[in-house]
């Protein structure tokens, strides 16, 4: 799926302006990431990407294909195939996991899939991520640590087959074990569907070396203000993010 | 099994280790018991003994009831209401008596409920859960916990919510008399709607509103209440079909 985003604008519903003049191509299978400091926006991008319906587009556009989806709603898009592994995933009491994701497949396919293929693949993607089969039979995210909630976005995510991935954070909230289990099964899934691209937030380089990158851009209050490779990634993690500011600051004492 | 049926045409009961006789039931044996109230004005008290573990099921629909729980056991609650209106009286009349109530209701007419829960005796527990739908009309929980100076160990909970879909008011009035301080004591309340971050979330995985609702509603309604399979299909037809509000 190719994504264009294209000089957007975006503020909150209190005229809070956090998205400025954005814009980002994402071609068909490329992967992308995004590094800055907290609160420069790059949740809010995740969740314009969907549609959500606290933030207004002032300006600009996002195509997806080539057809702008401004007018689409938020499960349109992702019937399109856009997924969203989100920085905190909620948790609903008394909905077990099961009957979430075999709804959340079911919404995409023409024909309804079986109990049995869909136990199947459940279990597949289950014993993939070394997910307990018992927590299956929980409540959504009841209960579920941090790293677990994570891990039962990608479990969604292998199961709904989306187009277009945006990782908000992955790797916060998962040990180094479970973020290698997760991001292996990221990439194994792009080998089989070569045609998705995906859109990785994070503050850690770690996460994109499992992945097959293209691009890092750094951002900084609401727009990309450079763009590199893995080096910049590692550039980010040793010196952070606020190194332009230091080195002004450090030139103006002078 | 046990099982009653209030209706105003009269009553039908099914029961093996329950007793009931002139509006009042009493558990002398661990047992489940699932009562409906169908168009029925009236009251009802229910009775469960020292030692005794008790689960009752509880179906009102359309109905006017007071009920009296006089427990010197254990009791684990569900109700699921159809616009119920009356008052419920808890008292808690043994060391280590404990009630968990989860009342569920939705109303599309004015409504009140009065709930009073006393802890009569020292280390009592209650925990209360009450959830309502308001598609119409007026909807008013009064909810009043009392501990006397005497009843110390303690604790007291209740967690109140007004889901409100409908355009008049809806309020909540708690109110806690404790007098003593070796209590734990909580009181939450909330009248408004669905959080937007809730519906996101499910939309974002292609669900539509109308599913997205009936998910968060099934849960807000039963998602605490361990139901068998012939309550579920009773119970699940009612969730009403909400979009775009
Ligand atoms: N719905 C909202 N209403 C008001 N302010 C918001 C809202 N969403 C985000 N913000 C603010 O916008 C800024 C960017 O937030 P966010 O996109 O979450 O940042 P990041 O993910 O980069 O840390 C923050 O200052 C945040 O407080
Ligand atoms: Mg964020």
């Amino acid at each position: 799926m190719k994504i264009e985003i294209k000089n957007l604008t975006v503020k909150t519903k209190d005229e809070k302006e956090i998205l400025k003049n954005f814009s980002l191509t994402i071609s068909e299978g490329e992967v992308h990431a995004i590094m800055g400091p907290n609160g420069t926006g790059k949740s809010t991008l995740a969740k314009v990407l969907l549609g959500d319906s606290a933030y207004e587009v002032i300006s600009g556009d996002i195509l997806v294909d080539g057809t702008s989806i401004l007018d689409k709603t938020t499960d349109e898009r992702a019937r399109m195939g856009i997924f969203l592994a989100f920085q905190s995933p909620i948790s609903i009491e008394g909905v077990s996991n099961t009957e979430f994701l075999k709804t959340a497949m079911n919404v995409r396919r023409e024909e309804k899939i079986g109990l049995y293929p869909f136990l199947q693949t459940m279990n597949q993607a289950l014993k993939d991520l070394n997910m307990d089969e018992a927590m299956m039979h929980r409540s959504l995210n009841q209960d579920f640590s941090g790293g677990e909630r994570k891990k039962n976005e990608i479990l969604q995510l292998k199961l709904l087959e989306p187009s277009f991935i945006i990782l908000d954070e992955l790797d916060s909230g998962l040990d180094v074990d479970s973020l290698r289990v997760c991001a292996t099964n990221i990439a194994n899934y792009l080998k089989d569907h070569p045609k998705t691209s995906v859109l990785v937030i994070t503050h850690y380089p770690r996460i994109l070396s499992y992945l097959p990158l293209n691009y890092v851009h750094r951002m900084n209050e609401g727009a990309i203000v450079e763009t590199g490779d893995m080096e910049l990634a590692k550039k980010i993690e040793k010196e952070g993010y606020l190194r332009d500011n230091v080195l002004r600051e450090d030139v103006n004492h002078e | 099994m046990n099982k009653i049926i209030i209706t105003n045409r009269g009553v039908e009961q099914e029961l093996d280790s329950v007793l009931f006789s002139e509006n009042k039931i009493i558990f002398n044996k661990d047992a489940r018991l699932s009562l409906s109230l169908e168009n029925y004005e009236g009251s009802l008290s229910i009775e469960v003994q020292e030692e005794i573990s008790a689960e009752v099921v509880l179906f009102l629909n359309n109905s006017k009831v007071d009920f009296t729980y006089n427990i010197k056991g254990d009791l684990t609650l569900s109700s699921f209401g159809l616009n119920y209106q009356g008052k419920i009286s808890i008292s808690l009349e043994k060391e280590q008596a404990k009630i968990t109530l989860y009342s569920a209701s939705i109303n599309d007419q004015d409504r009140k409920v009065v709930t009073k829960i006393k802890h009569v005796v020292p280390e009592t527990i209650s925990e209360l859960v009450q959830h309502v739908v308001s598609l119409k009309g007026s909807t008013t929980l009064e909810v009043e916990g009392i501990v006397p100076k005497s009843s110390s160990q303690c604790v007291c909970k209740q967690d109140n919510k007004i889901l409100n879909f409908g355009t008049s008011d809806c309020t909540i009035l708690p109110k806690l008399l404790i007098d003593n301080y070796d209590v734990e004591a909580a009181h939450s309340a909330y009248v408004g709607k669905f959080s937007e971050d809730e519906l996101f979330y499910l939309q974002s995985r292609g669900l539509d509103e109308a599913t997205c609702y009936y998910l968060l509603l099934k849960s807000y309604l039963f998602g605490k209440m361990s139901l068998t399979d012939e309550e579920k299909e009773l119970f699940y037809p009612h969730i009403p079909m909400i979009k775009e509000v």
